[in-house]
């Protein structure tokens, strides 16, 4: 048994690396709740985490609800168009203030006692204030509590709700290039969440889906039938899951970026590939219309076939945002053993509505709860947490591509830790940060 | 809408119904060839995900042609889509049956439907409902109806769902 210390889980006894049998972590990560409590507050509460796109509250007074580890939260553009994360709880006593989605309003108004507060967070109305005498709360006191650090990138809107602690654009790091990426194979430089979002649930934790993206592995066993479907469909599938033969092991793929983000970089081996554009969702004549607008925009025909044949990021930024083909998606814990992925398609701006409603169509085939390939990957993420239960061998070992890993320059010129398609540098990548921040280092 | 009914208008009400109850329990038997041969092949398939939402702009969980069914069929029809195996055992009722003749010959349909899903993993079992309702259009073909359209509306389809693994 584990021995806790100062009532901590020991993260150093879960996550364990050593020359004798590798890199392991234990079961017991994904279903204790002091872990998962663990990791609210040291993750999820005092770390960056992702919270929406710029795109999803465009105009004043716009705002979706979300929630930031456990804590129901308004991500919403005020009244003065600054972009805040406020807590989704009256301050008197404590009832959630908004209760649609989605919408566009100045004011949140708590229907227990009639409370009002603005969209910029301050207490507008406090009904018949006469009654608290002597002890009537200052100007500001009773404000709706605010995350204190907001951090855009390319339209991406991060929150911490800690005041102080690691900068955004250093907790962010190389992730930024590959987001930077994603946008910059739109004609206008920009990505559009606006066309709704899919929501799956699955019960599981939330860990297991953070560990999937970047795992090419399971794709040939739990995707076999959405990659038949895809291969015998060429309007759907073109260059997306043909065979790409020997060249997975010849080119280099699984990076670790460092601070948990990590990539699944096929760029060489799309561009190896002779033709991928499965990042625009674009055939046929579409393809020329995203390579001219690009082409156009950078001033040469070369540099946009480079950029569009090596296709879009496929990448896990720690802890929760994952951005693959033509999806941006996020991870919520709910619970310990309950978990939902949303899904929002990415249009790109200055494309055509056929490119855009292309790409929507590829998206949905593709993932949603009726997609051809979410479904089955969150059977399996059951099926791992069904397995837990079993402590005989606690111990997943995660050695794939250990021995032949080095430091390689990416599509960026940057070292990164590398292996193998098939290696798992990229889940050690995501544990080792995991452990550096829940053993408060 | 209030109108009375006539000896005509009886024997397609029990047509209609007797093509909706049969579909539902092809649906429930994942009898996935002969569900597929109700279908024309003007055939939209269309699983919004928000209500009132424009398949062309904004995301759904199902939109499918013709040859989109059929290869969502195809996967479905596999050992190998996990998320449905084993299948899982699907009971659903069908009712509140509207049906409203077209000037073509066709009809359009609206019913509502009450699904149980259970399934069986290894060490777990789970049961679940689903619910919502359907718009149907039919039309004859020779002598039988076929679906030219079908649009489904789960009640939770824009909150967050499982694995939709069986036929709505």
């Amino acid at each position: 048994m584990l021995t806790p210390t100062h009532g901590y889980t020991q993260y150093d006894e879960l996550i364990q690396e050593d020359p004798e049998f590798g890199f392991r972590i234990n079961h017991h990560l994904y279903k204790d709740e002091e872990v998962f409590q663990e990791e609210m507050d040291r993750i999820f509460y005092k770390g960056w985490v992702y919270i929406g796109h710029e795109t999803e509250i465009p105009n004043p007074n716009d705002f979706v609800a979300r929630v930031m580890g456990q804590r129901p939260v308004i991500l919403c553009r005020g009244e003065d168009n600054e972009i805040r994360v406020l807590e989704n709880k009256c301050r008197h006593r404590g009832n959630t203030v908004c209760q649609e989605q989605r919408g566009n309003s100045k004011f949140f108004r708590c229907a227990y006692h009639g409370w009002i507060y603005s969209n910029t967070g301050g207490l507008a109305e406090m009904t018949h204030p006469s009654a608290y005498g002597e002890r009537l709360p200052a100007e500001g006191e009773l404000d709706l509590l605010e995350a204190p650090r907001i951090g855009v990138h390319r339209g991406f809107i991060f929150a911490s709700l800690a005041a102080e602690g690691q900068p955004f654009e250093e907790y962010l790091g190389r992730a930024a290039d590959y987001i930077d990426r994603y946008c910059d194979l739109a004609p206008d430089g920009e990505i559009d969440l606006s066309a709704g979002r899919h929501g799956v649930s699955y019960e599981g934790n939330w860990k297991m889906q953070m560990e999937n993206l970047t795992d090419a592995y399971h794709a040939e066993f739990t995707h076999a039938t959405a990659l038949a479907a895809f291969a015998a469909n060429s309007s759907a599938g073109k260059g997306k899951f043909s065979d790409r033969g020997d060249l997975e092991d010849e080119i280099s793929t699984m990076r670790d970026l460092g601070g948990g983000h990590v990539v699944l970089d096929g760029f060489e081996l799309n561009r190896a590939q002779g033709e991928n554009l499965q990042f625009t969702g674009s055939t046929g004549t579409l393809t020329e219309e995203i390579v001219g607008k690009i082409a156009e925009r950078e001033g040469s025909r070369e540099k946009a076939v480079w950029l569009t044949h090596g296709g879009g990021s496929h990448i896990t930024v720690f802890p929760n945002l994952m951005i693959l083909w033509d999806a941006v998606r996020t991870i919520q814990p709910v619970s310990l053993h309950k978990t939902v992925i949303y899904y929002h398609p990415a249009q790109l701006k200055g494309a055509s509505q056929e490119i855009n409603t292309a790409r929507i169509m590829a998206h949905q085939a593709g993932f949603g709860p009726a997609g051809f390939l979410a479904p089955d990957d969150m059977e399996m993420f059951e099926r791992t947490q069904a397995g837990t239960i079993s402590d005989t061998d606690p111990w997943v070992y995660l050695n794939r591509g250990l021995s032949t890993q080095r430091l390689e320059k990416d599509d960026f010129g940057v070292e990164a830790i590398t292996s193998q398609y098939l290696g798992e540098t990229t889940q050690r990548g995501v544990w080792r940060h995991y452990k550096k921040i829940m053993s408060g280092e | 809408m209030n109108k009375v009914a006539t000896a005509e208008s009886m024997d397609l009400r029990s047509e209609i119904e007797n093509f909706l109850y049969r579909e539902a329990r092809l649906m429930d038997q994942h009898k996935f060839e002969e569900w597929e041969a109700l279908w024309s092949d003007r055939a939209v398939y269309w699983v919004p995900c928000a209500h009132d939402s424009d398949p062309m702009t904004e995301v759904s969980l199902i939109y499918a042609n013709r040859a989109g069914i059929s290869l969502r069929l195809g996967r479905m029809k596999s050992k190998a889509m996990y998320a449905q195996d084993p299948r899982s055992i699907c009971s659903r009722v069908v009712g509140n049956i509207e049906i409203y003749p077209r000037d073509d010959g066709g009809v359009d349909t609206y019913s509502t439907f009450n699904i149980t899903e259970f399934k069986r993993r290894a060490n777990i079992t789970r049961q679940l409902t689903w619910s919502g309702h359907s718009e149907h259009q039919l039309s004859r073909h020779g002598d039988e109806w076929l679906m030219d359209y079908k649009k489904v509306t789960l009640i939770n389809s824009d909150g967050e769902i499982p694995a939709l693994g069986f036929l709505v």
